[in-house]
């Protein structure tokens, strides 16, 4: 119960206000020196990820795209699945196409076969010059590269608001259940910056040579460990044939929380606060290594 | 000068003249808000700095939900918190002497005052009280959403409340 007193009290200092010495914002200005510089607004979600792809090329393994609030963010994996470098690229996505879950790209290349096509472009450049390039100046040195093969797989796009990106969204599903098999993209080039061709996941759908296909199954996006019994374990509800479960949980920010080589379904969020989190979920199903990602929200109360 | 929105964005994408402006805009009153929570000008000042920082760093997640101001005073009273979490020792007990002889809910002696003595006393208080006493007296924070943010409970709020407030009522009779 707020009395006359807090009342008065609040209403003394409504009004009054001392100011600072002028000190003060020369030290702030320092810091924010020290702040990442952000990209420069964007007005496509899809052209942030491209930035994020061509800055990747020449890396190896799978990179995962994780665009969610202010900040993308790439996972590169090696081929025996460890996470070995993770890069957070800072990016600024339009409030409008902001997204709560996570939007997921797997980029695979033939890191044998193809020329690293960034350091090859940056030698012909000065030394001193290479800091500052940007991004789209990457792009234009990558593009004339013409063998660069790699695929693009994705999933979940569908909240990305890229029209040409989302025709893609069947073919490429069936294609990413396919490990990392950089022989499709033989004799096929396909230059990053043409993402946007319509012609683009066609090409990919036409080098499908086998079908197999994920086991559906539902991993929950939310869960309440509050101790009541209900919902308290981050329950992954595996169909009887997937095996070795392996269960990688992030923060927003990409740091590893939880790792679980054998998971059946003992995650109770630690003592995590309420929030989202990222998952990524191995698992093997009539031998073939699959992935789901996605985020899962703790919510206690 | 920016409109709100504009300035926003001008300050994310790192434009010193916009920041400067914002800083222009809210310095005092969060400075004010500072020297609450602290005993020195010199604390506040650094208070006021690592919580101007933390705001153009979270700017960006800033939804536009609210009142601009009432988001970045919750950054500025976070910091202000976070910056005596260590320090919770202060938490004292002090015993307060002869509180019979003063009426309860007297506000007639905090008319005559001035915010600036007030201040001065605020900054006097014992860390535990000061903090409680801003929150609830000042900021207008509920006991319960004390209790969570100080991560007390609910009853050590109201009684640490309690005693900051005749805390005050004794130190500003002294005054007279």
């Amino acid at each position: 119960m707020k009395t006359d007193f807090e009342k008065h009290m609040h209403d003394i200092f409504e009004n009054y206000s001392e100011t600072p010495s002028p000190q003060c914002w020369s030290n702030l200005s320092n810091n924010l020196d020290k702040i990442p510089h952000h990209v420069p607004p964007t007005t496509d979600a899809s052209s942030v990820i491209m930035q994020i792809i061509q800055s990747t090329i020449g890396k190896i393994g799978i990179g995962v795209v994780v665009v969610g609030g202010i900040s993308a963010t790439v996972y590169f994996t090696t081929k025996n699945q460890e996470v070995i470098k993770e890069t957070v690229i800072q990016a600024i996505v339009e409030p409008a196409q902001i997204v709560d879950d996570i939007n997921v790209i797997t980029l695979t290349k033939d890191e044998k076969e193809i020329p690293l096509p960034i350091s090859k472009a940056t030698k012909a450049i000065p030394e001193n010059n290479e800091n500052t390039l940007t991004t789209k100046e990457q792009i234009s040195i990558v593009e004339p590269q013409e063998n660069v093969n790699y695929a693009l797989q994705k999933e979940s796009m569908e909240k990305i608001p890229s029209s040409s990106l989302n025709q893609s969204q069947k073919q490429t599903e069936e294609h990413s259940n396919q490990p990392i098999n950089p022989s499709l993209d033989k004799g096929q080039t396909i230059d990053a910056p043409k993402i946007n061709d319509a012609s683009f996941p066609s090409e990919l759908s036409e080098s499908q040579t086998e079908e197999i296909i994920q086991p559906r199954f539902n991993i929950p996006n939310i869960f309440s460990p509050n101790g009541d019994n209900k919902n308290d374990f981050f329950v992954i509800e595996n169909p009887e044939d997937v095996t070795e479960g392996h269960l990688y949980v992030y923060s927003i920010t990409g740091k590893v929380l939880y790792e679980n080589k054998n998971y059946h379904n003992e995650w109770d969020g630690q003592q995590l606060p309420d929030g989202i989190y990222l998952y990524i979920y191995k698992f093997i199903y009539k031998e073939r290594e699959f992935i789901r990602k996605g985020s899962v929200t703790i919510k206690r109360k | 000068m920016f409109s709100e929105k504009k300035l926003i964005e001008e300050c994310i994408a790192g434009n010193r003249k916009a920041q400067k402006q914002l800083y222009t805009q809210y310095n005092a009153l969060f400075f004010t808000i500072c020297l609450r929570y602290t005993q020195t000008r010199e604390e506040a000042e650094d208070i006021l700095i690592t919580g101007f920082t933390s705001i153009f760093e979270a700017l960006s997640m800033y939804k536009y939900q609210g009142s601009f101001e009432g988001w970045m005073k919750r950054i500025i009273i976070n910091t202000a918190i976070d910056h005596y979490r260590t320090n919770r020792k202060h938490l004292l007990d002090v015993e307060i002497e002869n509180i019979e002889n003063l009426s309860n809910g007297n506000t007639e002696i905090y008319q005559k005052l001035e915010a600036k003595e007030i201040i001065k006393k605020i900054q006097m208080m014992p860390e535990g009280y000061k903090q409680i006493f801003n929150l609830y007296a000042i900021e207008g924070y509920k006991h319960i959403e004390i209790a969570k943010l100080l991560q007390i409970s609910e009853s050590t709020s109201k009684s640490q409340y309690a005693k900051a407030k005749k805390w005050l009522q004794i130190h500003l009779e002294d005054n007279k």
